[in-house]
């Protein structure tokens, strides 16, 4: 384990800097963004679960703290944007935060940490669902927190780390069953540090019961108590189990709502090929408009998150790239970030039971998005012009964005360039959803 | 045990005991009944007779009972349509958002006689449903368990959920593991293919315990004939109805949080 060295004052004002405009990319004209049919579900669903233990009408199959944070805004602030939105603006803008401390922690390499939180900020896909009500980035935000909160304990061996640590995976798990997976990587680094340790046997063992006790029990009883309202229909815990069983068979068999066909569905797709992921919704200007008057340009929008090549792509040479460098300098941290990125992915890839979208990336791609960080300094820091190459890199990465942003954000149809992409690759589909 | 590591694993293990039991036992608190629980064949258990499944919703609502099981008696299970589970989203959409509560608009504007479960489901009337089929009727159930997402075909009962909710069918062997108290309601269309006499003795055998018993003649069911009509009230006899009577249900229900009642 290496020695834990305070963050740089430059390093800080930075990773300030990048999440402020991490929160600027993801507030930028949103009371103006048309709202999606799955924004207006969330608001009715928190309600439903709140008021009445109801499960659903959206995402019924995933756990329900989602509902329980939403009801809270809504009650505070109203069925407005902030009412729907703010816990997917907020998480999404920590997410960044989070993926400049993490990654500092894990690449002990602050230029790194800093590229790779400015590339999620600028990142499609986290864009997007940071700017919809859906719970998805909850998702790249718990895990992050919870790891970097667990590494602290590791520094510096306080367990109020590790209790903080157990309740974020809690809420991670308490949200989707997909932060399950760097919760058990994290035990994993714990416990192998014991084996490590210079302890007794006693002392082992009390280090490992605190562990446990912190990572799997607490989280546990977390995702237990927000089921709660459900709880409050008149069920039992017997009942309570079914539920989990019918729950991960619908997780397990989930095809979504919408035709597979046209749609980016394959998780090994990812760091290959360019991806995509969309939301079509049909909106009108006002009440009681005719259905026959509708056309594609002016009541469809299409939000559509496309992963920049620059960075995806990059992905895996920076994978191995991680676990090359792990294994020669016996780096520990560095092969615990390849192992939470296995840990993330692999259970996607192999998943041939359903189809896997582009949108359960945002649980991989912050590891992601920390091995690119690491490949690119590393490898402009071999050139002589090294401030420039990095530069370089990160304009290119900027200016292709922008494009990204505007599809991301629903303005597509405003730039005749764009426009001709969308209905190149998505009018046919745009008109099957036209009444 | 370091008392810095001690801490954490004590914190851990008080939430475990303390929140497993509370949960389990927060959720049956919440079930409400309508009154003492009996067999079918005790006098002081509240009865009615009614025409449609609307009134059967009524009655429970006026019976103020809650996450309960319902235990129906039919012919066959009405399947809806996806559309029919919640009002459309609209297509105007504007902040603030007009969002409201999905159980309250379907009871006070999509209520029928096809979805009175399910809208008693989202009210938490009730939470878990056993029906009671004929053969027919559990045949078609059978068949549809092979094609479902989230099913178990048992010997004696097929299980089913709806979005996490639980549905049990059978032709009767199941009823001898339900132990718990259920609202019994009993639909003419059953006796399309059954007597009232082996139903009854059936009820019996499996020691079926219950605080409210209602009776539907399905009225608007073109199937439904004097001979099924007959069949009910012949079933309404054997359980202990007076001769005309409406219900003892037309009193104001007293509400009880334990399935001993208010006896």
């Amino acid at each position: 384990m290496r020695a834990h060295v305070p963050p740089s004052r430059f390093f800080i004002i930075a990773t300030v800097a990048v999440s402020c405009w991490a929160l600027l990319l993801r507030c930028f004209l949103l009371p103006s963004q048309p709202i999606t049919t799955d924004d207006f579900s969330v608001g009715l669903t928190a309600i439903n679960y709140m008021e009445s233990g109801n499960l659903g009408p959206v995402m019924w199959n995933h756990p329900d703290l989602c509902n329980i944070l939403v009801y809270g805004t809504l009650k505070c602030f109203g069925s407005g944007v902030w009412g729907l939105k703010i816990w997917s603006v907020l998480f999404g803008t920590l997410s960044v935060t989070f993926v400049a401390l993490l990654g500092r922690r894990l690449l002990v390499n602050e230029a790194a940490a800093l590229l790779a939180a400015t590339l999620w900020s600028l990142d499609s896909l986290s864009i997007d669902l940071s700017r919809q009500a859906v719970h998805e980035v909850y998702q790249s935000f718990f895990p992050l927190a919870a790891i970097w909160l667990a590494l602290n304990f590791r520094h510096t061996s306080r367990f109020r780390w590790l209790v903080a640590g157990g309740l974020l995976f809690g809420a991670g798990l308490a949200c989707k069953w997909s932060a399950l997976f760097p919760c058990v990587a994290t035990v994993g680094l714990l416990l192998l540090d014991i084996r490590r340790s210079d302890d007794g046997v006693g002392g082992r063992l009390t280090r490992c019961a605190a562990i446990t006790a912190s990572l799997l029990i607490i989280p546990a009883v977390v995702y237990l108590l927000t089921f709660a309202p459900w709880f409050g229909r008149g069920y039992s815990l017997s009942e309570w189990f079914d539920l989990q069983k019918s729950m991960y068979r619908e997780t397990k068999l989930h095809t979504g709502y919408t035709p597979v066909v046209n749609r980016d569905h394959s998780a090994h797709a990812w760091f290959i090929y360019p991806v995509a992921w969309q939301d079509l919704n049909l909106n009108v200007a006002e009440t009681g408009t005719d259905a026959s008057a509708m056309t594609v340009e002016k009541n469809v929008t299409v939000l559509l998150a496309v992963s920049n090549p620059l960075v995806w792509l990059l992905v895996l040479p920076g994978l191995i790239a991680v676990i090359r460098v792990g294994f020669r300098d016996r780096n520990r941290e560095m092969l615990f970030l390849a192992v939470l990125f296995a840990s993330a992915y692999l259970p996607l890839v192999l998943t041939f039971s359903r189809p896997i979208f582009m949108n359960t990336a945002l649980t991989v791609m912050p590891y992601g998005v920390m091995m690119v960080g690491y490949l690119v300094v590393t490898l402009t820091s071999a050139t002589s012009q090294r401030k420039t190459a990095l530069f370089a890199y990160l304009f290119t990465v900027l200016l292709l964005s922008v494009p990204l942003y505007l599809l991301a954000i629903g303005k597509g149809n405003e730039s005749p360039l764009l426009q001709r992409y969308l209905v190149g690759r998505f009018v046919n589909n745009s008109q099957k959803v036209l009444p | 045990m370091r008392k810095s590591y001690a801490l954490p694993v004590f914190f851990a293990l008080l939430l475990l005991c303390g929140a497993v039991p509370a949960m389990d036992r927060y959720g049956k608190q919440c079930r409400r009944y309508a009154g003492p629980v009996t067999g079918i064949n005790d006098p002081r258990l509240p009865r009615l007779l009614v025409d449609t499944p609307l009134d059967v919703y009524h009655a429970w609502k006026k019976l103020g009972v809650h996450g309960r099981t319902i235990l129906l008696v039919t012919d066959r299970w009405k399947k809806l349509s996806t559309s029919e589970l919640f009002p459309e989203i609209p297509m105007y959409r504007r902040y603030p958002l007009s969002l409201y509560r999905i159980p309250s608009v379907m009871e006070e504007n999509y209520l029928t006689s096809d979805n009175y479960l399910y809208v008693a489901a989202l009210n938490g009337i009730t939470r878990r449903v056993v029906a009671l089929l004929p053969a027919q009727g559990y045949a078609e159930m059978t068949h549809a368990a092979h094609s479902a997402k989230n099913s178990r075909i048992e010997p004696d009962s097929v299980y089913l959920t709806h979005q996490g909710f639980p549905r049990w069918f059978t032709t009767g062997g199941y009823l001898r593991h339900e132990h718990e108290p259920v609202l019994l309601y009993v639909e003419a269309a059953y006796f399309l293919e059954e007597e009232p006499e082996h139903l009854y003795r059936m009820l019996l055998d499996a020691g079926i315990r219950t605080d409210s018993l209602i009776l539907c003649r399905g009225k608007g069911d073109i199937r439904i004939t004097p001979r099924e009509i007959g069949r009910l009230e012949r079933f309404a006899t054997l359980a202990g109805f007076a001769a005309g009577a409406r219900s003892s249900l037309d009193r104001s229900p007293e509400v009880s949080r334990s399935p001993g009642g208010n006896q």
